[in-house]
């Protein structure tokens, strides 16, 4: 599955209507020691870009906006306990949340992973 | 060279200060406003919770309201601080105004360069905690009470945390708010905790420093210290029509409520 990242660096990965949203490895990186997440309540309604959670590190709490818009299916209650599972995989078991309802033709306003990692060398 | 807006509001009570620093970031827009930087202080002497802090969990609320210690809860993260005796300052800007340092670690170097200068300017020895004894101790450990954690981008003097910040960034705008304590209040502001916090003994202030220093004189001195470390003019300004209607809306709807203060909602 292809994954897409978004400016603001969250990622997600669409399988059928489905996606996976996160934030991408170099957010976590930069944000530091992740203490806190505020995940977004099941079946909250987003539309692409929208702010769709909260996450809080020991240098900064800063919003996470939703790469694709959709209905929220399940959130990553794991990190309700470790927080720190998205310094140790922030686009693997720390992802967010799953969003379903997707419109893969939102997906051309995002990055594929090459765009991506060019977008980073700019900053 | 550009102009950020200077607003300096006086003492404040705690929900209006937490208003008018969310109101300065809510009409903040990217590609139209100047930037903000606002001084202010804290009257009554208030403690402040962190965004996701349980302050009932943190806080002896009975003490407290016994004592009558106001407590107000952060848009921002990080521990509980008893504002009393500093000079608190707030800015908000675009990531773009950074320069090449739109990052977070890289923004927290930028935007708190200029409390190094100002203690600097003191004949203080400040730095960056991580820039000194990085092999100490573990940097960046989650502490209930903000002056007995130490972080990488906290100012430090004589290896002494002074002062805390913290900050809050939305798509396109950054807002960042801390403090320059004038005397050291933190045992005042221990007892209010529910667990010990030992780390905060080494926390020091001006005075302890032998820097008797008065409000507004240290607030031209930030005002200087920031001009030249953000290579920046300051501009003195009041707030617009639309900044203090924001925040009295914040102020009666968020901050005054005990929702948002002890539940973290709003």
């Amino acid at each position: 599955m292809a994954k897409f990242y978004t400016k603001e660096h969250e990622w997600v990965e669409v399988a059928g209507a489905q996606a996976t949203v996160g934030i991408s490895e170099h957010a976590a990186h930069e944000l530091g020691d992740i203490t806190y997440v505020e995940l977004p309540k099941i079946g909250k309604s987003v539309k692409q870009f929208e702010t769709l959670a909260a996450i809080e590190s020991v240098k900064a709490a800063s919003d996470i906006y939703s790469p694709v818009s959709g209905k929220v299916a399940e959130v990553n209650q794991a990190l309700d306990a470790a927080p720190e599972l998205v310094n140790q995989g922030a686009e693997s078991q720390g992802w967010i949340c799953r969003v379903e309802g997707v419109n893969e033709a939102e997906l051309g306003a995002l990055m594929d992973a090459a765009a991506y990692a060019e977008y980073l060398k700019g900053l | 060279m550009c102009e950020w807006r200077l607003i300096d509001t006086g003492p404040l009570d705690g929900p209006a200060n937490m208003a008018l620093d969310e109101a300065l970031l809510n009409c903040f827009q990217k590609d139209r406003s100047r930037p903000v930087l606002r001084l202010y202080g804290w009257n009554p002497a208030t403690l402040s919770v962190g965004r996701y802090q349980d302050a009932a969990a943190a806080l002896n609320l009975d003490l407290c309201r016994d004592e009558g210690v106001p407590v107000v809860r952060r848009m921002t993260g990080g521990g509980i601080i008893y504002h009393a005796a500093e000079v608190t300052y707030s800015l908000v800007c675009a990531p773009e105004h950074l320069g090449d340092r739109t990052g977070v670690k890289d923004g927290f170097r930028k935007l708190c360069g200029f409390l190094l200068g100002t203690y600097q300017r003191l004949g203080l020895d400040a730095r960056f905690a991580v820039d000194c004894n990085p092999d100490e101790e573990r940097l960046g450990e989650r502490t209930s009470f903000c002056f007995a954690g130490k972080e990488e981008f906290d100012v430090v003097v004589n290896d002494r945390k002074i002062g805390g910040n913290a900050q809050r960034r939305l798509s396109g705008a950054i807002l960042q708010h801390g403090s320059i304590p004038l005397e050291n209040r933190v045992q005042q502001g221990l007892r209010y905790l529910k667990e010990p916090a030992p780390g905060a003994a080494r926390s020091v202030s001006l005075a302890e420093l032998g820097q008797k220093q008065e409000c507004d004189g240290l607030k031209r001195l930030l005002v200087d210290s920031f001009q030249e470390c953000m290579g920046v003019a300051l501009a003195p300004e009041p707030l617009t029509e639309q900044e203090t209607a924001t925040a009295g809306k914040l102020e009666e709807y968020k901050y005054r409520c005990p929702k948002w203060t002890f539940e973290g909602r709003s």
